[in-house]
């Protein structure tokens, strides 16, 4: 049986500030939490972060129907007061049918599925809103 | 609070397996952007998990011991299954050494409660539990 349900830790050592993992794996969430819980019981150390890990339903993510496939990069901007903030999106197995048909180097950035990516990006800070600005093939 | 999705999938042609990723702050934002990406990709999807970074009320059952003086320590699990002994055993960095053995310093007492519970709440690779903390001693 698979395990999936998974907690993990980051606990910075005192004095040393030196960070250690711990983690609680089990076929259960109440499982792997209680594991992952009666572990730090008996550790000297102040907890940086906590993540939880669950199975996600795969169904909902239909893949690329092509066989053709290539890796490539989208470069995205966005406009940040006055400054024009750019930011590069590696894409792994990408079909090739995203290819553009004045520049077989580069990607159709027009085409609706590249630009739903882009719609839907955000950075770490939570950033959102933006635009396909170039796109390449890497190989 | 963030989350991040993981599709495994399996590359078309190659047959390797290959991870898609996707991040937002909300786990609606991190799916939305997942099928935006698997819809360009091309492969056979696998399995999918997400992760949830936890934060505030939710950190609430995890906490550590107070003060006090801490080392490694390497503890063994065990059970019986049909007449056959399984034994695993787990590392533990920076575990407080207030759970030494009275009676011999490089061991820890077995039958302190949280350690006790250690082995009880143990799951192996394959999330099994049923173990008993059997033998812990102090690695450094």
């Amino acid at each position: 049986m698979t395990t999936l349900y998974q907690y993990t830790a980051t606990v910075i050592e005192p004095d040393t500030t030196r960070p250690s993992r711990y983690a609680g794996s089990a076929n259960t969430d109440a499982e792997a939490q209680a594991e992952l819980v009666s572990e730090l019981a008996i550790v000297r150390g102040t907890i940086k972060s906590v993540s939880r890990t669950k199975p996600e339903d795969i169904t909902p993510y239909v893949f690329h129907a092509q066989t053709n496939y290539s890796d490539a990069v989208l470069v995205l901007s966005i406009i940040s007061g006055l400054k024009l903030v750019k930011k590069t999106l590696p894409l792994q197995n990408i079909s090739t049918a995203y290819k553009s048909s004045a520049n077989p180097r580069r990607l159709n950035i027009q085409n609706a599925d590249l630009v739903a990516i882009a719609s839907a990006f955000f950075t770490r800070a939570g950033v959102t809103g933006w635009v396909i600005r170039s796109g390449r093939w890497t190989k | 609070m963030s989350f991040l999705i993981q599709v495994d999938y399996i590359e078309a042609g190659t047959f390797a397996y290959k991870t898609l990723t996707a991040f937002g702050p909300t786990l609606v934002d991190a799916q939305t952007l997942m099928t935006a990406k698997a819809a360009a990709t091309v492969g056979t999807p696998v399995q999918a998990i997400s992760t949830e970074y936890l934060t505030g009320s939710q950190l609430t059952p995890f906490v550590t011991v107070g003060s006090g003086l801490w080392s490694d320590a390497e503890f063994e699990f065990s059970k019986v299954v049909n007449g056959e002994l399984i034994v695993k055993t787990k590392k533990l960095e920076n575990v407080g050494v207030g759970i030494t053995d009275a009676q011999n310093p490089d061991l820890i007492d077995l039958s302190n409660a949280a350690v006790i519970l250690l082995g009880t709440d143990f799951r192996d690779g394959d999330g099994q539990g049923g173990y008993a903390t059997s033998e812990a001693h102090w690695v450094n």
